[in-house]
């Protein structure tokens, strides 16, 4: 068995197309977060505009100024900062809003810089102002208040505003918000944040994976060499297995090294300090009570399960019909159409359940799936539906294979 | 050993491609001969198991093949009519990758790979890609593979096509002595690959066998059917468009010889003919044989 899946995995190599797919994906995605380092602007703390890695710095720098414990007394002296130059700003509107961060400086003066823009213009405090700002334009007492009266507003608003939660999904989340630590802890995480973000481009390497794996079954029809291999004492049992195995390993070895490939593009610039700090330094919306290292990592498993689970599909289409186009299409067009659809309402839920709008939101979105009582949250129904895809579809995949007709 | 075609029948939509078909063979080479759509190809592939019937079976020794499964198919060699390879694949790892098919280990079937390579004379090309590979070079290959696991049961589907006479010819005596005590059917257009080989002739015809029998029984069949014609070239031309003619021979004076198969004296003087087995098959299927 083992020298049928080195050959079998020999020929998965073989399909250049599927190759050149796998190496694409793999190039575009660690060049794009690559890219976002160089193409990012921010400005400095003497309010000079830098980018690349100059402006990583800055991020660090801002990011590292905050760290502490975000308990009550923390959170009201920083939103005290906040209003303040909400004011100031406010005062020399409308010319102020129009300014970049140069010309603030040039017209005011750095001091006024330092008490307007370089707060407001701070994601930190930009995120704790709309987190703590309650329906009656007060502050919630606390972080875990203010946290919680916008779960509450969220969950009374329905996701999107269409798909209202019912009273399981609600029970559900607010289980989960009842989890997150308290006070939360803030600092440095920006190679955790962007690695946690960049997590949701990794659906592409699951196309590239359809596209390597769509020629398994097929090519033998399209190649005719299924008439000399299905005759053989291994042909119908054997063969098929080590197929199976071979595209498994394939997706599993191809899957890790985009992961570890990526990964190691951001924290190399980043860093990977402070996987150990909750999720919400991601966004305060954010209901999982998870660290941010632990989150990322679960996207990368759940990834590796919707891989495998794609895998499966594609190699159920491979093993039904003469071309590998339709293999590679078909997932393929899966991927897109759950991009496209999470972005319309209408379809935005059914486009949860694909491959890369489902990686857009697990771990980050309020988006849960309830039968009656029972109420998941997207990742776990993910895991559930790709894990049966596997469990399914490889079998009625190697079975069609073995029933293949020569004809 | 005795494999037993029981009443086999495919049918593809509304076209009956092989119909109720039933022989019984025994060790030695059986030639299978029959115009092309006559279903010799779906009738090899059904006694290879790549094929489902639409009824009858396939039974060795008494024993229903799709029922052993594997234990079947490990007997079995299969060169289709037209088949693939892995075009990355040298001629070597395809070897390999069939020796393992047939259940040979490593060491095992890397040795049994070259040995074949070697009698098909193959082995200095052995790591040339085998998408680098002739027409001929493919077919000895396919010959190879079909011979790896020393089938008792050897199916060759127009074996010799893109063969040259010389290569034909180291084929036709390397299956004679592989044919001892093993089942061969080959099927081919070739009668010369048979003519000399085979213990038994099986001629089809849309579907069906017509004849079955030992070639000097079955080539009897066209006895007093074939006929030699001394004719000027002229006459020999309006013959081959008016008549079964086996072959015409000019001589450079203008004359020519024909031999025509007919049941009845084609022309004044001509004469009888002890008949070959291409005599035969173009009596069995004049009727579609082009004028």
């Amino acid at each position: 068995m083992g020298s049928l899946i080195r050959f079998e995995l020999r020929k998965i190599l073989n399909n250049r197309a599927g190759m050149v797919a796998c190496a694409l994906a793999l190039v575009m995605l660690v060049g794009i977060t690559v890219l976002d380092v160089f193409t990012t602007e921010t400005y400095d703390q003497s309010g000079r505009t830098c980018a690349g890695l100059e402006a990583l710095d800055a991020y660090r720098a801002r990011q590292e100024s905050h760290a502490g414990n975000l308990d009550a007394a923390r959170v009201a002296a920083d939103l005290t900062i906040y209003d303040r130059a909400s004011e100031l700003a406010k005062s020399e509107e409308p010319a102020y809003s129009s300014m970049s961060s140069e010309q603030v400086l040039d017209v005011y003066g750095f001091e006024f810089w330092r008490d307007t823009y370089a707060v407001l213009q701070d994601t930190y405090f930009r995120r704790l102002h709309q987190v703590m700002l309650t329906s009656d334009e007060t502050y919630a007492k606390d972080l875990g208040q203010g946290m919680a009266a916008r779960a509450n507003l969220d969950l009374d608003h329905g996701f999107r505003g269409r798909y209202s939660y019912s009273p399981s999904e609600r029970a559900l989340w607010q289980e989960k918000l009842a989890g997150i630590e308290s006070p939360l802890e803030w600092g440095y995480a920006d190679g955790w944040v962007s690695a946690f973000n960049w997590t949701t481009f990794l659906g592409f390497a699951v196309a590239a994976l359809c596209v390597a794996l769509s020629g398994v079954f097929s090519s033998e029809y399209q190649n005719r060499t299924d008439s000399i291999v299905l005759p053989t004492k291994l042909g119908k049992r054997a063969l098929p297995r080590a197929k199976v195995v071979a595209s498994l390993v394939f997706t599993t070895v191809y899957w890790w090294i985009v992961v570890a490939a990526m990964m190691g593009g951001i924290f190399a610039f980043f860093g990977t300090e402070g996987a150990s700090l909750p999720v919400q330094v991601a966004g305060f919306t954010n209901l999982y009570p998870l660290t941010i290292g632990k989150a990322t990592l679960l996207r990368c498993v759940l990834g590796y399960v919707v891989a495998l689970g794609m895998a499966a599909l594609t190699l159920l289409l491979s093993s039904k019909v003469r071309s590998a186009v339709v293999p590679a299409i078909v997932p393929v067009s899966l991927m897109l159409l759950g991009l496209v659809g999470i972005f319309f309402n209408p379809t935005a839920k059914l486009a949860g359940l694909l491959p890369l709008g489902g990686m857009t939101w697990s771990y980050m979105q309020t988006v849960s799936y309830a039968v009656g009582p029972l109420a998941l949250d997207l990742p776990k129904v993910l895991l559930l539906l790709y894990g049966a895809m596997l469990l399914a579809l490889t079998p009625l995949a190697m079975r069609a294979f073995t029933r293949h007709q020569v004809a | 050993m005795e494999l037993t075609l029981d009443r086999l029948t495919k049918q593809f939509g509304s076209k009956i491609a092989v119909d109720r078909v039933s022989a019984t063979l025994t060790p030695g080479v059986t030639g299978l001969s029959g115009a092309n759509g006559a279903g010799k190809t779906t009738l090899m592939r059904m006694v290879c198991d790549v094929l489902r019937p639409t009824s009858g079976q396939v039974l060795l020794d008494g024993q229903d093949t799709v029922e052993m499964g594997d234990d079947y198919r490990a007997l079995l060699g299969y060169l289709p009519q037209d088949f693939g390879c892995y075009p990355d694949f040298s001629a070597l790892d395809f070897m390999r990758y069939m020796a393992t098919l047939k259940g040979f280990g490593n060491r095992d079937g890397r040795a049994r790979s070259m040995q074949l390579l070697e009698e098909v004379g193959l082995a200095d090309e052995a790591r040339r890609k085998v998408k680098t590979y002739s027409g001929g070079m493919r077919q000895r290959l396919g010959i190879a593979q079909a011979m790896l696991n020393d089938p008792a049961i050897l199916v060759l589907d127009e074996p010799t096509a893109g063969l040259d006479p010389k290569e034909r010819v180291h084929f036709r005596n390397l299956i004679a002595g592989f044919a001892q005590n093993k089942i061969v059917i080959l099927s081919t257009h070739i009668v010369s690959d048979v003519e000399f080989i085979a213990n038994r002739i099986l001629v089809m015809r849309q579907g069906a066998f017509v004849l079955d029998d030992s070639p000097e029984l079955v080539v009897a069949q066209a006895a007093g059917k074939v006929w030699e014609c001394h004719v000027d070239a002229h006459r020999a031309e309006e013959m081959a468009s008016g008549m079964t003619v086996a072959n015409v021979r000019y001589a450079a004076d203008g004359h020519a010889v024909v031999r025509v198969v007919a049941d009845e004296l084609p022309m004044g003087g001509a004469t009888p003919v002890e008949p070959t087995l291409e005599d035969l098959y173009l009596y069995v299927f004049r009727d579609q044989v082009e004028r």
